[in-house]
């Protein structure tokens, strides 16, 4: 007995970056609900035995009209973003879900440290809208790195949100120098050492991007800053 | 999430631990239970035909699952993001790959838990010794719902 599909439409798409967009999905039949974070499992008529199976986050919380929002990028070569990047609006998206672990700590009573590495960021950016509508009840600190200043999605929003909510601190860096960008330029995982340096462990690191980043963050925060491997919380998506 | 599955800022960084994961090198048979049916397959795994498709590791077992056309969930698309590719590796586990950090977390998940669990997307076997997987019948309590 799989987990039930359904069949929705591609309504809309809106580019973040030359790399990234976001699919906004129309209103499946049957609504979902799902937490911040979690992702929904897409069934593509494409590859040597279809469908092709591939995950993707969602960048909006659930919304009263019922609409998805989905945020990658397209990978060279990647028969998944490949697909999805052909289509137009209008397109029949089938899915099944939402599914995923990588979300709040219910209760949330301590601060979170996110790091995230270019799309990973995409779950965080939906929990970041959620959290959004009132006072956060905790501090939360992101570290987001990306390749290149137009690739760092969502980055006017975090701004803005760091500037309006005291207890938000946004810490963007790149990996490369961009002539775009006067930011800090180096190794997200400098950048968190630096963030947590001789504070105590009195918070919570969520961790997600590829498994080249989300790995060293991990051994990181259990060998470095001695967290137990249930205490870091980690997605990665390769 | 990202074009999951996919990466796209790779990287080298010492503390990155690869995962030993040694291909087979002669054919091997997979036996296969399935619980959900009670249907028993079993498969030659050709070394010159890894990776199968473009799902869980080359040459794991969903990879070879999925080739021949044995349904075994994989909704993260074999990425280790979820514990839907649970399977019970009865005999042969002594020949695969040991699971990450990455895979035990997901595996923790997984309704029905037993020391022979893995997750099949990530479980490469050697090709040194003949192997029995048994898929259990599926459960929705893999799944975690939204609230």
């Amino acid at each position: 007995m799989p987990l039930p599909t359904q069949t929705t439409r591609l309504e809309a798409i809106r580019p973040l970056s030359p790399r990234v967009r976001e699919f906004l999905l129309a209103p499946p039949p049957e609504p979902i609900h799902f937490l911040p974070g979690q992702w929904i499992s897409l069934q593509l008529p494409v590859g040597e035995k279809p469908p092709l199976v591939r995950a993707y986050s969602l960048a909006e919380p659930e919304d009263p009209s019922g609409r998805l929002v989905l945020a990658l990028d397209l990978v060279p070569g990647g028969l998944g973003s490949g697909y999805l990047f052909s289509l137009a609006p209008g397109a029949e998206i089938t899915f099944s879900g939402p599914l995923g672990n990588f979300v709040l700590p219910d209760p949330l009573d301590r601060e979170i440290v996110f790091a995230a590495r270019y799309t990973g960021v995409v779950p965080v950016r939906c929990m970041l809208r959620h959290l959004a509508a009132r006072p956060l009840p905790v501090p939360i600190t992101l570290v987001y790195g990306g390749p290149t200043r137009d690739e760092l999605i969502y980055h006017d929003e975090f701004v803005a949100y760091a500037a309006r909510e005291p207890r938000f601190r946004y810490l963007p860096i790149l990996r490369e120098p961009d002539p775009a960008w006067d930011g800090p330029v180096g190794e997200e995982i400098d950048l968190v050492r630096a963030t947590v340096a001789g504070r105590p462990r009195d918070y919570r690191p969520m961790v997600v991007g590829v498994r080249a980043f989300t790995q060293p963050l991990r051994a990181f925060f259990r060998e470095e800053i001695g967290f137990d491997r249930r205490e870091v919380v980690v997605e990665h998506y390769d | 999430m990202p074009g999951r599955g996919e990466a796209t800022m790779g990287g080298s960084n010492p503390y990155i631990k690869q995962a030993e994961i040694r291909l087979p090198q002669k054919p091997y048979q997979i036996k296969f239970i399935l619980r959900e049916t009670g249907e028993e397959r079993i498969v030659t795994v050709d070394p010159s035909k890894i990776p199968y498709g473009r799902t869980g590791q080359p040459g794991s077992i969903l990879d070879i699952a999925l080739a021949h056309d044995i349904d075994l969930e994989h909704t993260c698309g074999g990425v280790c993001a979820c514990s839907t590719c649970h399977v019970i590796v009865r005999q042969g586990l002594a020949s695969c790959n040991e699971a990450t950090e990455d895979e035990e977390d997901q595996l923790e998940e997984a309704p029905g838990l037993t020391i022979q669990s893995r997750l099949g997307c990530q479980c490469v076997p050697d090709g040194t010794m003949e192997v029995v997987v048994e898929v259990p019948a599926w459960n929705r309590n893999a799944v975690k719902e939204g609230h």
